[in-house]
């Protein structure tokens, strides 16, 4: 999977949110989206993603623009901002319900998924008994469970324990080693670039620096500057 | 993936505590209907008893107690009657009418749409919300029928006795009503199964301008009341003038209470509904960008 993000903007009620963002982003390889709040990491992973379309420039996925050509990139697994599942099912309810859409995914793979996250399969407790990091756990394994070709997780490590960041380094690892183009926000920067390929820091809107594995030293100056 | 959508809204709809909620309530408000008229049949069928002894003969008004004006949508009398075709449009909505504005606002949207695209969703959850404002409505009114069926005999209407069962030529499918009785039943659940559907379907597409899922539940209540409002005030007002009747609160009862309605209001009402919820619900959020 290639993404091409050519020359976007995103305004919304006159306001600036993205502002000519341009990127090109490949598989097998973990990007972080680095930024202060308001920066427009979000944003921007909402326009990847298709939920909404930019003001000017287009995106384009494996050649094809997003929203004319295609609504949302054939495989995507979706984690932004916070969790959201139904309250009265139980983690693997929820995440059955949602993989009967598509149905490429047996029982076992949703529990496999969940085991990897740190959750139980056969736990019976119902989505609005679950703690913070629970919630945070389940919503990884959604975005997933499906083995997307683009994974997107934002702030994937709040509400998580040492224990629970530590699962999101592996699983992220994991993702990158079985060829899928994984973008992640974090505010934590020592995550960003223990993990990442590809380091984004986003100003405003803007791509303030984009830099590669070997520069991330300048990420921890930039961000302090 | 529409057909895995549809049926997973449809389970989500249907498998919930709200619709069952909805069925226990409309169940419970029928059997306010149900008792008085069982009670009112056993002391009549005895007048008629007493009179066949006294005279020798039957009494030709026992042909006025038939099923078909003894079960809820027969009957125009009791509190429970009245009760249930007045609270029907918070009984159609509490199943699933707060769905997509709960989803909406909490972010489960986004879970869906990248699976099954936009217009899938949409399509999806405007069918699960359809089909469970429908049964809502429908349902206890055939548990009422069933119920009434194993009590009242099933005495073909005869049109002698019209003032009776207030059902008169002019009424909407009286032909059926006095020929088979059966299909009349069938065809108004039918009438209040499409239209009950559609108006539980307002709820969707009011969840745009409405964040709280209590509110979107409850607008197909006071709309109802609304056009009955200004029906009652702006529209009838001659005494002397036999209106059609115009308000869903009062067509959707198989007995006319005032007046009749004519198949005209009923397709008009539904086109309209189908329009008010359809267009702006599904083909115009096709457009709207998820946030």
């Amino acid at each position: 999977m290639k993404i091409e993000i050519k020359d976007v903007s995103k305004t919304i009620r006159r306001q600036p949110v993205i502002d000519s963002v341009c990127v090109t982003m490949e598989s097998g390889k973990i990007y972080g989206f680095q930024g202060i709040n308001g920066s427009g990491k979000t944003m921007l992973m909402r326009l990847i993603c298709g939920l909404i379309h930019p003001t000017e420039g287009e995106i384009l996925i494996d050649e094809k623009i997003l929203g004319k050509n295609m609504t949302f990139p054939d495989s995507v697994g979706l984690f932004l901002e916070s969790p959201a599942f139904l309250d009265g099912y139980s983690g693997f309810q929820n995440l059955k319900m949602l993989a009967s859409i598509q149905n490429k995914i047996s029982d076992e793979d949703i529990s496999s998924t969940l085991s990897a996250v740190g959750l139980d399969p056969s736990d019976r407790k119902k989505y609005r008994k679950y703690s913070l990091g629970m919630k945070q756990r389940l919503g990884i394994a959604a975005a997933i469970m499906e083995r997307p070709k683009l994974v997107i997780l934002d702030e994937p490590t709040n509400s998580l324990d040492t224990d629970g960041v530590q699962l999101v380094k592996r699983i992220l690892t994991i993702q990158r080693q079985r060829g899928a183009l994984v973008i992640i926000s974090c505010h934590d920067l020592s995550i960003l670039q223990e993990l990442s390929d590809e380091i984004l820091l986003l100003e405003a809107g803007r791509i303030k620096a984009h830099l590669c594995a070997p520069d991330f030293m300048l990420a921890e100056k930039e961000v302090v500057i | 993936m529409l057909k895995n959508a549809i049926k997973l809204e449809c389970r989500k709809a249907i498998c919930n505590p709200f619709f069952f909620l909805a069925l226990v309530i409309g169940a419970f408000l029928t059997l306010f209907s149900l008792a008085p008229m069982a009670e009112s049949f056993t002391q009549d069928m005895e007048q008629h008893r007493q009179f066949s002894e006294e005279f020798g003969m039957r009494n030709p008004l026992m042909q006025m107690e038939t099923l078909f004006n003894h079960w809820i949508g027969g009957e125009g009398s009791t509190a429970g009657a009245t009760n249930y075709f007045f609270l029907f449009p918070l009984l159609i909505s509490i199943p699933y009418g707060w769905s997509y504005c709960s989803e909406r606002y909490s972010g489960y949207i986004k879970n869906m749409v990248i699976r099954t695209g936009k217009t899938q969703y949409y399509v999806a959850k405007y069918t699960a919300l359809f089909l469970s404002g429908g049964l809502a409505m429908t349902l206890p009114l055939l548990f009422n029928f069933l119920l009434a069926a194993m009590i009242f005999p099933a005495v073909t209407p005869d049109p002698s006795y019209l003032t009776a069962y207030g059902i008169s030529g002019s009424s909407f499918l009286s032909m059926l009503f006095y020929g088979k009785p059966f299909l009349y039943v069938v065809m108004y659940l039918l009438v209040d199964f499409v239209l009950c559907g559609l108006i539980a379907c307002l709820c969707f597409t009011v969840s745009d301008l409405v964040k709280k899922p209590i509110a979107v539940t409850l607008l197909p209540f006071f709309f109802l009341l609304a056009v009955h409002y200004f029906c009652q005030s702006f529209v009838y007002t001659e005494i002397e003038v036999m209106y059609i009747e115009l308000s869903p609160m009062y067509f959707l009862r198989p007995i006319p209470l005032v007046y009749d309605t004519s198949w005209l209001v009923v397709l008009l009402w539904g086109i309209l509904l189908f329009a008010a919820t359809f267009l702006p619900a599904v083909v115009r959020r096709r457009w709207y960008e998820i946030y």
